[in-house]
């Protein structure tokens, strides 16, 4: 995952869980935290991803 | 370039001489071992890493100097001494790139995006951009659009046609008992009032304010926005990275005041807390109150005038009262990128899925208190605690209804201006007034948990014992203003 804000790509289940820690509405938010800035960015729904979106980086993957 | 003369002696980082005689003396008076070089921990210590002193102050004897030569140092300098060292080291990273790259694609040396990059970020252009921004992407799409077009499709081509009709119709035929038949239906029912509130209004505005933002986010024009607005914040005790905070409260100030933990100081996080339960409306709430008053320009020309004025008055007030130090704020910028419509998309619809899953309970459990309230005449009696107070600001009683639901849910409360707008019972200098107080009312019960949690019950308590206060205060005197120079539109 790419952050929205600072552009830092990290691994949204490593990386992202750890910055999470602490805040009482981790993992359910829908939202995951980046390491290095802590800016929220959205996750893909889950609905979304059944449909078989997701999103794309910049060499379109 | 070999790997020899990489490692040449001109290449390791030189800092000033006032630096180097402060590593120096810090270096002298280092007797333990580390385990890293002398250099390195003191260059840890004049940059303030809290872990690195913590070891020092443990193991030295000396430690009382070490503070006083850390201290001597910090004197010297206008800016934070970790500023001084990082702008140091990017210098010489410069010169090393320049060094062993060179350009073979032919393009020129300053493209269309370094352009860009200047001119989003240098205050005479970039302030402008910031205006259109705001005005082509939240007053014309958000506001006129979203909150205008569509909410009036859906709710008055849909649910005022079809749904409430048909709800009302069949709860008034199958359901027997009177209360049972005002919790789901008429007018403060769960399906009614609750859904109607989320699906019909809410949706429709945060919908497009999610489109707007993810295109604003996509693009990588947030870190240029926080390198804009950095000075202004500094003078509000705060800096550019509480740019995160305060965009993302523009989203939901629950998640954002979370977010603020993110800020180095405890004095820029508690100023932060401040101004998001004061000055910063919801998604939800901006977007109603931008299709308020889009049909009277001026109304939202003072709306926007007085709540950054107060945002501006209120943080440097509490910069100069709260004790500590000034923060400092810089980092690497990203590319500016040309945005995916897929990208956008994707992001726009899970983030309306989130925020509608995280909404509708709420909203429904608000039906329910309403409901409560009504039948037991808790809610009118709030009602008519809060009218002198509604007098007082020169609106109709029927307003404190918006105020209360706006303490159970920002936009919930928002929604039901929305709701008495319609009806006309409000003037647009009233509209103006209730809107300006709405927006500086108390946080949301959700967002007061989490300033609790965040910032300890006694800050947050004394952060809502000022706002309460100050947002009927401001309302008052706009009012006032209002009366004393006549304006009506």
């Amino acid at each position: 995952m790419k952050c929205g804000f600072c552009g830092y790509e990290f691994d949204q289940k490593e990386e992202g869980v750890k910055a999470c820690r602490g805040c009482p509405m981790s993992g359910r938010c829908g939202k995951v935290k980046c390491p290095r800035c802590g800016y929220e960015n959205v996750k893909t729904s889950g609905l979304l991803k059944r449909f078989g979106f997701g999103r794309k980086d910049e060499n379109g993957k | 370039m070999s790997e020899k003369t990489l490692l040449r002696k001109d290449n390791i980082v030189v800092y000033d001489e006032r630096i180097e005689m402060a590593l120096k003396a810090i270096e002298e008076n280092l007797k333990t071992n580390y385990n890293f070089s002398k250099r390195a921990i003191a260059l840890l210590l004049l940059q303030g890493d809290e872990e690195i002193t913590r070891h020092v102050k443990n193991r030295e004897k000396t430690y009382d100097k070490i503070e006083e030569i850390i201290a001597k140092t910090k004197n010297l300098y206008k800016d934070p001494l970790q500023y001084v060292i990082t702008l140091k080291r990017q210098e010489k990273a410069n010169e090393i790139v320049r060094d062993v790259s060179m350009n073979t694609s032919g393009e020129k040396n300053f493209s269309f995006s370094d352009l860009l990059d200047k001119i989003t970020m240098q205050p005479l252009t970039g302030v402008p951009i910031l205006i259109l921004i705001l005005y082509f992407g939240l007053y014309k799409f958000v506001g006129q659009f979203g909150a205008g077009t569509l909410v009036d499709f859906i709710e008055g081509n849909i649910f005022e046609t079809y749904i409430n009709p048909l709800i009302n119709n069949l709860v008034a035929t199958y359901v027997p008992v009177k209360s049972i038949q005002e919790l789901l239906a008429f007018d403060y029912g769960i399906i009614t009032l609750g859904i109607r509130y989320a699906v019909a209004i809410i949706l429709p505005i945060v919908g497009t304010f999610f489109f707007v933002f993810s295109i604003i986010e996509d693009t990588g024009y947030l870190p240029r926005l926080a390198m804009l607005i950095d000075r202004v914040f500094k003078s509000i005790g705060l800096s550019g990275r509480a740019v995160i905070p305060m965009t993302l409260g523009f989203g939901c100030d629950t998640m954002a005041t979370l977010v603020s933990r993110t800020l180095e100081t405890k004095r820029e996080r508690v100023i932060a807390t401040l101004l998001l339960a004061l000055a910063i409306p919801c998604s939800a709430q901006l977007g109603v109150i931008l299709s308020l008053l889009s049909q009277k320009p001026l109304g939202l020309i003072i709306w926007m005038g007085f709540v950054s004025l107060i945002f501006l008055i209120v943080g440097y007030l509490s910069a100069q009262v709260l004790p500590g130090e000034k923060p400092h704020f810089y980092m690497e910028l990203p590319p500016l990128r040309m945005p995916k419509l897929s990208n956008i998309i994707e992001k726009t619809v899970s983030r309306m899925q989130w925020y509608f899953l995280e909404i509708v309970p709420l909203f429904v459990l608000a039906s329910v208190l309403i409901w409560f309230g009504k039948i037991t005449g808790l809610f009118d009696s709030l009602i008519k605690l809060l009218s002198p107070v509604m007098n007082l600001l020169g609106l109709p009683t029927q307003t404190a209804e918006a105020f209360l639901f706006g303490f159970f849910r920002r936009d919930y409360g928002a929604a039901g201006l929305y709701d008495l707008q319609k009806s006309g019972i409000l003037n647009g200098p009233q509209l103006v007034v209730a809107s300006v107080t709405l927006t500086l009312f108390v946080p949301c019960i959700a967002q007061f948990s989490i300033m609790i949690k965040e910032r300890g019950f006694k800050t947050a308590m004394a952060i809502v014992g000022f706002i309460i206060p100050f947002a009927f205060l401001s309302g008052f005197t706009l009012n006032l203003i209002f009366r004393l120079l006549g304006v009506n539109f």
